[in-house]
C-alpha cells in the first residue's frame, strides 16, 4: 500500500518521535504534566525548547515554563477574533533541539500560515528528527468528531487526524475525576477558549464523564494498535489473521462524510484496513464546484484517517461495488440508507439488492443520512479554496438550460403547428417528444423534465378540445397527455443516462490516452530539460492545467530557470510561488491549492522525487477552475508526477552510466597517452645522453667516422623528440578545437605542390609521381591542415617504402567532393589493421626501431573528419598502401573573370 | 664569402640561454661577428650602437612583444630580420612579416638550414635588386629581364599578361623574401584589394603553368601554406647567380 510505504521512507530518515498528552477537556493538567516532564528531561541533560505553550497567566505554569529555554516569543499574527498565536516554526527548525514543547496540537494557524493546523508544524517538525511533546483533547480526535459534537452540542471545527494521533509513540493520558474539573474550573483555574459557552455546554458533570470515557478508550485503543503492529513486525507469519477489509461508498452528498467517519471507526473497532470508494454518478460530472470540494474533502479526510480511496466511475455501479469488493476482499460494507428523491433511493436500494445478491457473505452497514444541524453546518473542515472561485456557477450560468428548454418547447410548437396543420395530435406530440430528447441529450434530466411538462401544456392547449384552454374535454386525453408525459420524461431519463456514459466513456478514453501519449512522449526524451519541455506541453495542453516542472539547482533550491524549453505555444509564465514549491520540494509533500499547506496560494505544487533522489516541483496553474477539483484531477496529476520522475530517474541514471564509460574510457586513454610518450621520450633520450657522453669524453679513442656517427644519433633522436613533441601538441590543439580552419579554393596543383616543394629533400630517395586531372580543378580546404595531412602520409610512406620505389600522389574533383590519394608500393597493411592504424599509438606491427609514436595518422584523422570529409587505408592491387581521403565541397567553387 | 669587405655582423635576441649559445657558437665558427641579447630593450640597445647587419629575433621574449620590437627596429635601421618562431603560428608570422620581418625560422632548425636563411638575407642586404636587369630562376631555367619585361625560359620567350608579369617581378624583386598575401595584394593590384586572395592563387596558378615543368612539383614559385608566396631565387647549394 502507498501509505505505508510513505510512511516507512519517513521512518528511515529518522523521524523524531512524539509524546501526547491526551486528556478528557481542558483543565485535565495536560500541560503541567508536559512542563513537569520536560523539566525532567532538562535535568537529564537534554536539549529542550518551549515551542508554544500557553500558560494564560497561571501563576505555577508561567513559572514552570520560565525555567525552560523558550522560542522567541511567538508573534501575535493577524487573527480575525483576537490575536492568534502561532508556532514560529522556521525558528523551531533553525534552532533543531532534540525536544521541544507544543502545546495544543489542534488549534488552527492564522491566516498565512504555512500550515493549516499546528499538528502539521508539528508534523514537520518530527520529520525534521524533532522530538515532540505536545497536549490533546479527546474532544479535537477526527473521528470522534460527530459523537462529541452529539454528546456536548458543541461543533468543534478544530480536529487532529486518526492517523496522526495514532503515529504518537507514547500517548500519556492525563485524567481527572469530572466532579474535579468542574471544581476547578469554578476555582477559575481552568482556561477556556469560549468561556461561556463551553462553560453551559461541556462542564457538565454527565458529559464529563462520558469525554472521559472516549478519551480512555481512545487510549487504550492506541496502546493496543501499538502492541498489535509490534506483534505484526515481529513474527510475519505468527497468527494475527488479516481481517477482512471495510469497505466505504459514498457519493457527493453531504452524508458522505459521516459514512467515512463510520467506516474509520468501524475498521477501527475490527483492526482492519479500509477502503472508500467514490462512486462517480450520472449527476458526477455536472457537480457544482461546491459538490466537487465536498467530494475532494472527503476523499482527503479518508486519505488522513488511513484509509485507501478509489475512485469509481461508469454505468451499473451496483456490479462495480460488488466487483470491487472481492477484489480488495472486503468483509463489510457501508453505504447509506436510503432516502432522498425517488430515483436516488430506487439507485440505493439497487446497490443493497444486488449486493445482497451477488455478495452475500457481505455484510452490510446502513448509515442514516440524518445529521443535525451542527452536522451540516460544522461538517467540512473550511474549504481551502479562495471564496472568489465558488460563486462561478451559480447565476445566470445555472438558469441557462431552462432558457433553452422553453426555448425548444416553442421552436417545436411553431414547427408542428405550421408543418402538421390537420393532422391528428399524435403526430403533434412526436414533434414535442423530439424537442424533449434533444433538451435531454445535450442540457441533462431536469431541464428535459421541465420541457416536457411544458410541451404537455402546450399541447394541451392548441391541440386538445377545448381549443386554446388548459381544460381537457375527453377523458381519453388526459390518458394520452398522461402517457406522453410519463414516456417523455423515462425517455428523458434514459438519454441523460445514455449520455452521461457515453460522456464518462469520453472522459476515461480521454484520460488514458493522455496517460498513453504522456508516457510515449517521455519514453523518448534524452535530457532533463526535454523533460520539463515536455511535460509543460502536454500538461497545459490536454489538462486543465499549466504546469512547469521546476527543477533544483546544485545547490537545491528550486530554480525557475529550470523551466527552460518551454515554448511560446503552451501560453506566458504563470507567476509560480517559488517559497511554496522549495517548501513542497523540501518536505516530500503537495503544497497549494487544495492541499494542508498554504492553501491559500492558487497554484499546486508536487514534489517530483524517485526513490533516492529528489528532482524538482511540478508547478501547476489551473487554467480551467471548475475542473481542476474534480478528484479524478489528482489522481492523474499523481501518475504525471510518477511518470516525470520515473523519466527523470532513467535520465540520471543513463547519465551515471554514461559518465562512467567516459571516466573509464578518459583513463585507459590517458594512461596509454603516458606510458606511449613516456617510451618515445625515454628512447632517444637515452641514445642522445650515450651519444653526447662518449663524445665528450672518449673523443681521442673513436675514429671521425663513428665521431659523426655518434653525432648523427644525437641529431636524428633530437628529430624523434621534435616530431613527437609536436604531434602531440598538435593533437591537443586539434581536440581541444583550437585549430580554427580557414577553408578557402585552392587548385588541386597547388595543394600538392606545396607539400611536395617543401618536402622536397626528403624525397630525393623515392620516386615521385603527382596524379592531377587537367584544368583548374579547386577544393575547399584549410590549406595548412590539409597540406599537412598530405604531409604525413607522404612521409609515412617514405617511412614504410624502400628507396627508389614510387610514391604517386594524386586528387581528383568528383563534384561534390575532392578525393585525394597517397599510394605507395611498400609492404602494404597488415590483415586487420587498416582502421586501427588511425588510432592514437598505434604503431605498425614490427616497427619498433621505426621513429615517432603512431600519433601522425591520428592527426590526418582528425584534420579530415574536421573538414567533414573521411579518411581511408586499403591495400593496393599489386602491392603496396594506399591512404585516400576526401573533403567535401560545402559551395560552388568561384568563378573568376579571366583578365582583360 | 658573404661579398663585403668587412666581416658581417649579426644581432642574436633569443631568451633562451642554451639556443643564445648555440646560434652565436656555431655563426662565430662561420666568421660572423656576433651580438647577443637576452631581453628585448638590450637588443634594441645593441641594434642602436652596433647597427648590425641582421638581426634574428625570438618572438618569444619576456619583456616585451616581438611584434612590437619588429616594429621598433624597422624605425631605426634597414637591417634584415629574421624571426624565429614555433611551429603552427602562421599568423604570428604572417604578422611579423607584415611588420617588416624579412624571413623566419620555425625551431628546432639545423645549422644548415639557418646558415642559408643567414647568407640570402645578407647578400639581400647588400644588394638592391631594383636596379637589377636580369634575374635567373636557375631551377627551372626561367630569365626575368626587368627592364625590358621580358620573360624566356630555355631560351624561348614566354607571354605573361599584365598582372602576371608584375606579380612575378614584385617577387622577384624582393629577392626570394617570402611576401604575404596582403603584401603582393597591395603591390600588384594597389591598396584595397588587401582581401582578394582567390584572385592571387589562380594568378599564381597561371604563372606556375607558364613557367614551371611540372606545376604540382613548383621549385621556383612556392606556396608557403598559411603565410604567402616565395620565389626561391636561390637554390641549395648556393651558387652564384648574378651576372
Amino acid at each position: 500500500m502507498q501509505r505505508a510505504s510513505a510512511r516507512e521512507m519517513a521512518a528511515a530518515r529518522a523521524r523524531g518521535r512524539l509524546r501526547i498528552y491526551f486528556g478528557a477537556a481542558p483543565g485535565v493538567g495536560k500541560t503541567r504534566a508536559m512542563l513537569e516532564d520536560a523539566r525532567k528531561q532538562v535535568a537529564n541533560g537534554v536539549d529542550v525548547v518551549v515551542g508554544l505553550v500557553d500558560t494564560h497567566d497561571f501563576g505555577d505554569l508561567n513559572s514552570m515554563r520560565a525555567g525552560l529555554e523558550s522560542l522567541a516569543a511567538p508573534q501575535a499574527m493577524r487573527g480575525k477574533l483576537a490575536p492568534v498565536q502561532a508556532l514560529d516554526l522556521d525558528a523551531a527548525l533553525a534552532r533543531k533541539p532534540q525536544l521541544i514543547l507544543v502545546d495544543d496540537l489542534a488549534r488552527r494557524n492564522p491566516e498565512g500560515s504555512r500550515h493549516f493546523q499546528r499538528w502539521q508544524d508539528v508534523d514537520e517538525l518530527l520529520d525534521h528528527d524533532i522530538d515532540v511533546y505536545a497536549t490533546l483533547n479527546v474532544l479535537n480526535i477526527e473521528s470522534l468528531k460527530e459523537v462529541v459534537q452529539e454528546l456536548t452540542k458543541i461543533p468543534f471545527r478544530e480536529t487532529v487526524p486518526d492517523s496522526f494521533f495514532e503515529r504518537a509513540e507514547q500517548v500519556t493520558l492525563v485524567d481527572a475525576s469530572p466532579e474535579d474539573l468542574v471544581e476547578r474550573l469554578e476555582s477559575g483555574s481552568v482556561h477556556l477558549p469560549q468561556a461561556q459557552r463551553m462553560r453551559r455546554d461541556l462542564f457538565r458533570a454527565e458529559t464529563l464523564a462520558s469525554l472521559r470515557d472516549l478519551a480512555l478508550r481512545q487510549a487504550t485503543e492506541h496502546l493496543e494498535a501499538q502492541r498489535a503492529a509490534r506483534r505484526r513486525s515481529g513474527s510475519s507469519s505468527g497468527g494475527w489473521p488479516a481481517s477482512k477489509k471495510v469497505l466505504v461508498c459514498i457519493d457527493h452528498t453531504a452524508v458522505a462524510e459521516k459514512l467515512v467517519r463510520a467506516g474509520k471507526r468501524l475498521a477501527g473497532f475490527l483492526h482492519a484496513d479500509w477502503v472508500v470508494a467514490y462512486c462517480e454518478t450520472s449527476r458526477g460530472t455536472r457537480l457544482n464546484l461546491d459538490e466537487r470540494e465536498r467530494v475532494q474533502t472527503c476523499l482527503r479526510l479518508a486519505d488522513e484517517l488511513g484509509a485507501e480511496v478509489i475512485t469509481l466511475a461508469g454505468y451499473a455501479m451496483d456490479r462495480r461495488i460488488v466487483e470491487l469488493a472481492r477484489q480488495k476482499n472486503v468483509g463489510r460494507v457501508v453505504v447509506e440508507r436510503p432516502a432522498g428523491a425517488l430515483l436516488q433511493r430506487w439507485r440505493q436500494r439497487s446497490i443493497l439488492r444486488t449486493l445482497e445478491r451477488r455478495a452475500p457473505e457481505v455484510d452490510v452497514f446502513q448509515v442514516s443520512g440524518e445529521y443535525s444541524t451542527f452536522g451540516a453546518e460544522y461538517a467540512m473542515v473550511p474549504s481551502a479554496v479562495p471564496p472568489a472561485t465558488r460563486t462561478r456557477e451559480r447565476g445566470l450560468g445555472a438558469a441557462m438550460p431552462y432558457v433553452w428548454s422553453v426555448a425548444v418547447t416553442v421552436a417545436a410548437m411553431i414547427i408542428s403547428t405550421s408543418v402538421f396543420r390537420d393532422a391528428s395530435p399524435a403526430n403533434h406530440l412526436i414533434i414535442y417528444l423530439l424537442g424533449v430528447l434533444f433538451i435531454a441529450s445535450r442540457l441533462g434530466f431536469w431541464p428535459s423534465a421541465v420541457a416536457a411538462t411544458l410541451s404537455v401544456l402546450a399541447s394541451d392547449y392548441f391541440l386538445f378540445p377545448p381549443y386554446f384552454s388548459f381544460e381537457v374535454a375527453r377523458p381519453q386525453d388526459v390518458i394520452t397527455l398522461g402517457v406522453f408525459l410519463l414516456a417523455a420524461l423515462i425517455a428523458s431519463r434514459l438519454t441523460d443516462d445514455l449520455r452521461f456514459q457515453s460522456e464518462g466513456a469520453r472522459m476515461r478514453e480521454q484520460r488514458v490516452r493522455f496517460l498513453y501519449e504522456f508516457t510515449r512522449a517521455l519514453a523518448s526524451v534524452q535530457t532533463t530539460e526535454e523533460v520539463a519541455a515536455v511535460a509543460a506541453q502536454q500538461i497545459s495542453r490536454e489538462l486543465p492545467w499549466q504546469g512547469r516542472l521546476l527543477l533544483i539547482d546544485a545547490g537545491g533550491r528550486v530554480a525557475v530557470a529550470g523551466t527552460a524549453g518551454a515554448s511560446p505555444a503552451v501560453g506566458p509564465e504563470p507567476d509560480f510561488d517559488i517559497a511554496t514549491a522549495q517548501w513542497a520540494f523540501d518536505n516530500r509533500k503537495p503544497a497549494g491549492w487544495g492541499t494542508d499547506t498554504a492553501a491559500d496560494v492558487r497554484d499546486l505544487y508536487l514534489p517530483v522525487s524517485g526513490p533516492e533522489n529528489r528532482f524538482g516541483v511540478l508547478a501547476l496553474h489551473p487554467t480551467v477552475t471548475s475542473l481542476v477539483l474534480l478528484p479524478e484531477q489528482r489522481r492523474i496529476l499523481d501518475t504525471v508526477v510518477a511518470q516525470i520522475s520515473q523519466t527523470l530517474e532513467r535520465i540520471r541514471l543513463a547519465s551515471e552510466a554514461h559518465h562512467a564509460t567516459a571516466r573509464v574510457e578518459t583513463e585507459t586513454l590517458r594512461n596509454s597517452l603516458l606510458s606511449a610518450i613516456a617510451h618515445d621520450l625515454r628512447t632517444p633520450l637515452a641514445s642522445i645522453v650515450a651519444a653526447s657522453s662518449t663524445l665528450l669524453q672518449g673523443r681521442e679513442r673513436l675514429s671521425r667516422e663513428q665521431e659523426r656517427d655518434l653525432t648523427e644519433t644525437i641529431l636524428e633522436e633530437g628529430q624523434r623528440m621534435t616530431k613527437l613533441a609536436n604531434n602531440t601538441l598538435e593533437i591537443a590543439r586539434l581536440e581541444a578545437g583550437a585549430v580554427r580552419l580557414q577553408r578557402e579554393w585552392y587548385p588541386l596543383d597547388e595543394i600538392v605542390g606545396t607539400v611536395l616543394s617543401r618536402m622536397e629533400d626528403r624525397l630525393a630517395a623515392h620516386r615521385i609521381e603527382t596524379q592531377l586531372p587537367a584544368g583548374v580543378p579547386m577544393a575547399q580546404v584549410d590549406l595548412v591542415t590539409i597540406a599537412q595531412v598530405i604531409e604525413n602520409l607522404v612521409e609515412n610512406a617514405v617511412k614504410y617504402t624502400p628507396p627508389g620505389t614510387r610514391i604517386e600522389i594524386g586528387a581528383r574533383d568528383e563534384t561534390t567532393q575532392v578525393v585525394f590519394w597517397v599510394a605507395d608500393r611498400g609492404p602494404g597493411i597488415a590483415a586487420g589493421q587498416a582502421r586501427r592504424i588511425f588510432e592514437k599509438f598505434y604503431r605498425g606491427p614490427g616497427k619498433e626501431t621505426q621513429s615517432g609514436v603512431g600519433l601522425g595518422l591520428t592527426i590526418c584523422r582528425i584534420i579530415v573528419e574536421a573538414h567533414g570529409g573521411t579518411i581511408a587505408a586499403l591495400n593496393r592491387d599489386g602491392g603496396g598502401a594506399e591512404f585516400r581521403f576526401t573533403v567535401p565541397a560545402t559551395e560552388a567553387p568561384p568563378r573568376l573573370e579571366p583578365e582583360a | 664569402m658573404n661579398g663585403g669587405a668587412h666581416k658581417a655582423s649579426i644581432l642574436v635576441i633569443e631568451d633562451d640561454a642554451q639556443i643564445r649559445r648555440v646560434l652565436t657558437t656555431s655563426l662565430e665558427a662561420y666568421g660572423y661577428d656576433m651580438y647577443a641579447a637576452e631581453t628585448g630593450a638590450e637588443g634594441l640597445a645593441i641594434a642602436n650602437e652596433h647597427k648590425p647587419d641582421l638581426v634574428i629575433l625570438d618572438l618569444g621574449l619576456p619583456d616585451m612583444d616581438g611584434l612590437d620590437l619588429i616594429r621598433e627596429l624597422r624605425t631605426r635601421a634597414s637591417q634584415e630580420i629574421l624571426v624565429l618562431s614555433a611551429r603552427g603560428m602562421e599568423e604570428v608570422k604572417v604578422r611579423a612579416l607584415d611588420l617588416g620581418a624579412d624571413d623566419y625560422l620555425t625551431k628546432p632548425f639545423g645549422l644548415f638550414e639557418l646558415l642559408a636563411r643567414v647568407r640570402v638575407a645578407l647578400r639581400r642586404a647588400n644588394r638592391d635588386i631594383q636596379e637589377e636587369e636580369r634575374l635567373i630562376l636557375e631551377s627551372i631555367g626561367v630569365t626575368i629581364d626587368l627592364t625590358h619585361r621580358r620573360i624566356t625560359r630555355a631560351g624561348e620567350e614566354v607571354h605573361l599578361t599584365p598582372i602576371e608579369f608584375r606579380l612575378l617581378a614584385t617577387l622577384a624583386r624582393h629577392g626570394g623574401k617570402i611576401l604575404t598575401h596582403e603584401q603582393l595584394l597591395s603591390e600588384v593590384w594597389g591598396q584595397g584589394h588587401e582581401e582578394n586572395t582567390q584572385y592571387l592563387r589562380i594568378y599564381l596558378g597561371g604563372l606556375r603553368k607558364k613557367l614551371e615543368p611540372n606545376p604540382a612539383q613548383p621549385k621556383a614559385l612556392l606556396t608557403v601554406a598559411g603565410v604567402g608566396y616565395r620565389l626561391a631565387l636561390d637554390t641549395f647549394p648556393l651558387g652564384g647567380n648574378t651576372p
